[in-house]
């Protein structure tokens, strides 16, 4: 009993383990800590290649109208689109993002990429045509 | 005398999980105890048939908040077996530190969950305090506390700098000495050896007869560790089993108390031991083939069954965890107690509903 006794009066006196949020700031994050994803429209090529790998299916890319969709309520923050994005436009924050009573939706919209040009289909001349009506 | 019967859970304040025991009591004892479980299936194992194999990493670490790390080592161990991929030794020895470090965290929660049990909250408060020491360690290295998302089929995703390495050794020193002043109170105090010791016997006959696993048969004095078998980096280190022989609670709670030190000595050995080089490989093509994984979670043995088809999705991912083989031998261990033992029988087999029912 004289031990835990003696791990109470350490308590007592000691420094408080805990700290009183949210009057007191809370603990510095590491620097590798995953908080957030930070989107930077202006790299972007909509590939939608970070959609396709989001375990949650938290992400919506449109080619068609530009838009990159990021359902914050969804998404477990476990850095498989950082990871993927081949122009290195998703980062991770270690900011948190705090609590909220509404669904936060961060929705980007983006100049859609021009469709690809159609290649001219390329003229076969009439002389080069094989002529089977007069193969005999 | 008549017979009542006291339903104990889904909710109920020693339990953080939801099992539901119908008590069948005579006056206060025991007589039988009937288990109702199933209140959070979430189908994880269907979702591999919907989700790439990749992807299925993050799913499989949700089959259990504690042991996270371990549930996601088994699954890219399997897989990496089907698709015949060796990883660097460096990922080894980092999978095996995360997982030592997960073993720490769960072992200082469930001894926090037994003070708790008792009835002993500055004890529980105490321990819970260390914990917040580990959890810190695993937010530096891998960016989260509990669900880490470190493991990537053929290797790892992160990797230690020199400031991770030492303050990995001095919050593991720091550990060691803070947990003998727990150690004293767990193993000497009296209020809670009366409430252990005799409590809930299970003889090494009976352990066998109902295949016990983990901390709860090392405690009936069965020598059985799947670490000792040697996979991953485990087989470059060196530890023996402990193992106890009375096999009541009091058995199972010094059981993880020097497991707890035998994961600090085992974090120890192996940052020493940790090599150079990289963490991952290259991964391409689908997984064809059938395997079946298995390794030591902090609870007992863990069993993967793995079938791939070749495409993205697998056919079936099948998961036995250590609670589902605990649960029949706390059905034997319940009848004959008294009602206020109860809660210290059911924590002593540590359960962990969501990893069962999945």
């Amino acid at each position: 009993m004289a031990k835990m006794s003696e791990l109470i009066a350490r308590n007592f006196f000691g420094k408080k383990p805990t700290r009183l949020f949210p009057a007191a700031p809370e603990r510095i994050a590491f620097d590798r800590s995953r908080g957030r994803i930070v989107f930077n429209e202006k790299t972007c090529i909509l590939c939608s290649i970070c959609a396709r790998r989001c375990p949650a299916n938290a992400l919506t890319v449109d080619r068609a109208t530009g838009k990159w969709e990021l359902d914050a309520f969804r998404c477990i923050i476990c850095g498989e689109c950082v990871a993927a994005c081949p122009k290195k436009s998703i980062t991770m924050s270690n900011e948190r993002r705090h609590g909220s009573e509404t669904k936060v939706v961060e929705t980007f919209m983006m100049e859609p990429p021009k469709p690809p040009v159609p290649k001219k289909p390329i003229p076969v001349k009439p002389v080069e045509a094989l002529d089977i009506s007069t193969e005999k | 005398m008549a017979r009542t019967v006291i339903p104990f859970g889904p909710q109920h304040p020693v339990l953080p999980e939801p099992l539901q025991l119908k008590l069948v009591m005579e006056d206060d004892k025991v007589i039988e105890a009937l288990p109702a479980i199933g209140y959070v299936h979430r189908g994880l194992e269907k979702l591999a048939e919907l989700k790439d194999f990749n992807q299925m990493i993050y799913v499989v670490e949700r089959v259990c908040g504690i042991c996270s790390f371990m549930h996601s080592m088994a699954y890219v161990r399997g897989i990496e077996s089907i698709m015949g991929i060796q990883i660097p030794d460096r990922a080894e020895y980092l999978r095996v530190i995360w997982a030592e470090i997960g073993r720490l965290q769960s072992h200082f929660l469930w001894l926090g969950l037994l003070a708790d049990a008792f009835g002993f909250e500055s004890l529980f408060m105490e321990t819970w305090k260390y914990r917040e020491k580990i959890l810190d360690l695993m937010e530096m290295t891998t960016g989260n506390r509990v669900i880490v998302s470190a493991n990537k089929v053929g290797g790892v995703a992160h990797d230690f700098t020199d400031e991770h390495v030492k303050a990995i050794l001095l919050a593991v020193s720091d550990l060691e000495k803070e947990m003998h002043q727990v150690e004293t109170v767990f193993v000497q105090n009296y209020t809670v050896k009366q409430r252990t010791i005799g409590v809930g016997v299970l003889t090494r006959s009976e352990a066998i007869e109902y295949s016990v696993l983990g901390p709860i048969a090392r405690a009936s004095g069965i020598k059985m560790d799947l670490r000792e078998t040697g996979y991953s980096a485990y087989k470059y280190l060196n530890f023996e089993t402990i193992v106890e022989k009375e096999g009541d609670c009091y058995a199972r709670t010094v059981v993880r108390i020097r497991e707890i030190y035998q994961s600090l000595d085992l974090i120890r050995q192996a940052v020493e031991k940790l090599p150079t080089g990289d963490i991952i490989v290259p991964v391409k093509g689908f997984p064809k083939g059938e395997v079946i994984s298995r390794l030591e979670q902090p609870r007992g043995e863990a069993i993967y069954y793995i079938s791939a088809n070749g495409t993205k999705n697998l056919q079936r991912l099948k998961i036995r965890t250590p609670t589902f083989g605990n649960i029949p031998a706390l059905l034997k261990m319940l009848p004959g107690s008294n009602l206020q033992d109860v809660p210290v029988l059911v924590l002593t087999i540590d359960p962990c509903i969501s990893c069962t029912e999945r």
